[in-house]
């Protein structure tokens, strides 16, 4: 029932991509999505495209899994594609006008722009999440936030860090733990379908209080394998698998940085 | 007596539909009459906990049938709920599915489900936590101020106080101690005698299953490999340990004076029969070996 789920959703291959230090991945694809804000006309937003798309392909991830990304965001990309048509007047070549409704070339041409930054935006994202596990992309907002320890702060994003691998390294087990209860429930009888919403809320506590149960004895045990171990927080503490930035993070750097100063002198010159 | 239950080439698989399909259970079919004791055999991944799931139909098999009283389980899918009630399934380690504030109302959750009347559910409770050897003050206890054992007995009640004719049990005993099993096993013999009912144990444990089990079902791979009764079973010892099972100790001590050229009777799958066999060997006299 919950087995189809899956957190985050990592595709496993083996990719220059995937082989990136997440740390450099997760900042220049903060760079990407602001360039692509940047972007003031069509040629700019082409050369983003391209950009984009290259990193799609080489990503080794299969298209179809790029589109079943984009299949999810569809209302919302038909939504904005509309509210631009209609809401763009100004312009002088009308294409269509009805009772109150006029759409112009203009009005075509922004909705289309929209459009593609969304997509563009969707793909990106979807890139660092099919090429990087949850686990890496943890270690990698834990290594950017270390300055945060000159503020003092150091303790808290060790802490913060932790947290987040601790709740992603559970999420499977609950999901496991609740099919369980689920089917234990649906032995006795429980009715889990039908009724209004309030029997059908009523008939999810005898879910959601064992789940809860075992989620606390499940930390609480954790705790104290944790204390076994003489985990003391962050301070002193070593990796096994440090990260390394290599060739092929400053090279893709390198290309970046080129191509958005393309993006900005495009969008100067035309 | 007449068969409660029987399976006819249940077939399952998960992940159906994509390149990882695995098949749990394969072509697996069994029979269980009223007032006998079906003992489950298997590694762990052999595909026992599947078939138990779908005696109840809370697993639905992609092909084969499961016969409740001679009628199809699944031949009114809206009506599969109902036969939960009759075939009640007791999940390893029962315990997490503990939820209300009172034990009393989590015994009565499953015979409230059922649509039973007040007193009769107030019977079943006070009938049921006895049979179970708890004292009527537990009633009014939350079961998570319980021991684990006490939970354990406290879940089994919640299933016996729907009355099942089928009692199944995955591996109910495991993380017990002596005592505890003990007493289990006690309570599930009273229950199946009182009842009548067709009891089923999926069980790790050899021993336990040689003592309580009228029949076996040695499951391998998600398959069926061995129906039979517990002597016909245990006879096949070589095939077991092939399969990386076992038999009782003492069959295996017997099996051994046997290897060591004593004329010994090795059907004894308990440590009465055993001695039996023993003291029959001894009396012969021929201890010359």
């Amino acid at each position: 029932m919950l087995s189809s789920f899956t957190l985050g959703q990592y595709y496993n291959t083996t990719s220059v991509i995937h082989r990136l230090d997440p740390r450099f991945k997760l900042l220049q694809l903060i760079f990407i999505i602001a360039f692509i804000f940047v972007c003031k006309n069509f040629f700019a937003l082409f050369l983003m495209c391209a950009l984009v798309l290259i990193a799609m392909l080489l990503s080794k991830v299969p298209f179809r899994m790029y589109l079943r990304n984009l299949k999810v965001i569809l209302p919302i990309v038909v939504f904005t594609a509309i509210l631009n048509m209609l809401y763009v007047n100004q312009g002088e070549v009308v294409l269509f006008s009805w009772w109150i409704i006029t759409v112009t070339l203009d009005g075509v041409l922004k909705a289309a722009f929209m459009v593609i930054r969304i997509l563009l935006l969707i793909l990106i994202s979807a890139v660092l999440t099919y090429t990087t596990t949850p686990t890496e992309l943890t270690d990698a907002i834990e290594s950017l936030l270390k300055p945060l320890k000159f503020l003092g702060l150091g303790e808290l994003v060790h802490t913060l860090a932790m947290m987040m691998t601790i709740s992603l390294r559970f999420i499977p087990t609950l999901t496991d733990e609740t099919d369980k209860i689920i089917s234990a429930q649906k032995a006795r009888g429980a009715d889990l379908e039908s009724g209004n919403i309030l029997s059908k809320i009523k008939a999810l506590l005898p879910i959601l209080i064992p789940l809860l149960f075992s989620a606390i004895r499940r930390a609480d045990d954790l705790a104290d394998a944790m204390d076994c171990r003489c985990y003391s927080g962050g301070k002193g503490r070593t990796r096994m698998k440090k990260l390394v930035p290599g060739a092929k993070d400053y090279i893709t750097t390198t290309i970046l940085i080129v191509v958005f100063a393309a993006v900005i002198v495009v969008g100067k010159v035309f | 007596m007449s068969e409660i239950l029987k399976t006819e080439d249940l077939v399952f698989s998960y992940n159906n539909g994509s390149p990882v399909k695995r098949a749990a259970i394969n072509k697996v079919s069994f029979t269980l009459k009223k007032g006998e004791t079906l003992g489950i055999i298997g590694h762990t991944g052999s595909g026992k906990s599947t078939l138990v799931q779908t005696l109840n139909g809370l697993i639905k098999p992609e092909s084969g049938t499961v016969f409740l009283d001679g009628e199809d389980l699944w031949k009114n899918p809206k009506q599969v709920y109902q036969k939960r009630f009759r075939v009640g399934l007791v999940f390893q380690y029962p315990e997490y599915q503990l939820f209300e504030e009172t034990v009393y109302k989590d015994i009565a959750f499953g015979p409230k489900n059922m649509g039973l009347s007040e007193e009769e559910i107030d019977f079943r409770i006070k009938k049921y936590i006895s049979l179970l050897g708890l004292n009527l003050n537990y009633l009014e206890k939350s079961p998570f101020d319980l021991s684990g054992g006490e939970k354990r007995r406290v879940a089994l009640a919640g299933i016996l106080a729907m009355e099942p004719e089928v009692l199944v049990l995955d591996e109910p005993t495991a993380g017990l101690d002596p005592v505890g099993r003990e007493n289990l096993f006690k309570a599930i013999e009273l229950y199946k005698k009182e009842r009548s009912a067709a009891v089923i144990i999926v069980s790790h444990s050899m021993e336990d299953l040689a003592r309580l089990s009228d029949k076996l079902l040695v499951m391998n791979l998600g398959e069926a490999k061995m129906f039979g009764t517990v002597e016909e079973v245990f006879a096949r010892y070589e095939e077991l340990s092939k399969m990386g099972l076992d038999v009782p100790v003492v069959t295996k001590i017997l099996l051994e004076l046997k290897a060591l050229g004593l004329n010994v009777n090795t059907k004894a799958f308990t440590p009465a029969q055993a001695i039996k066999n023993i003291e029959l060997l001894l009396k012969e006299g021929d201890i010359n070996a």
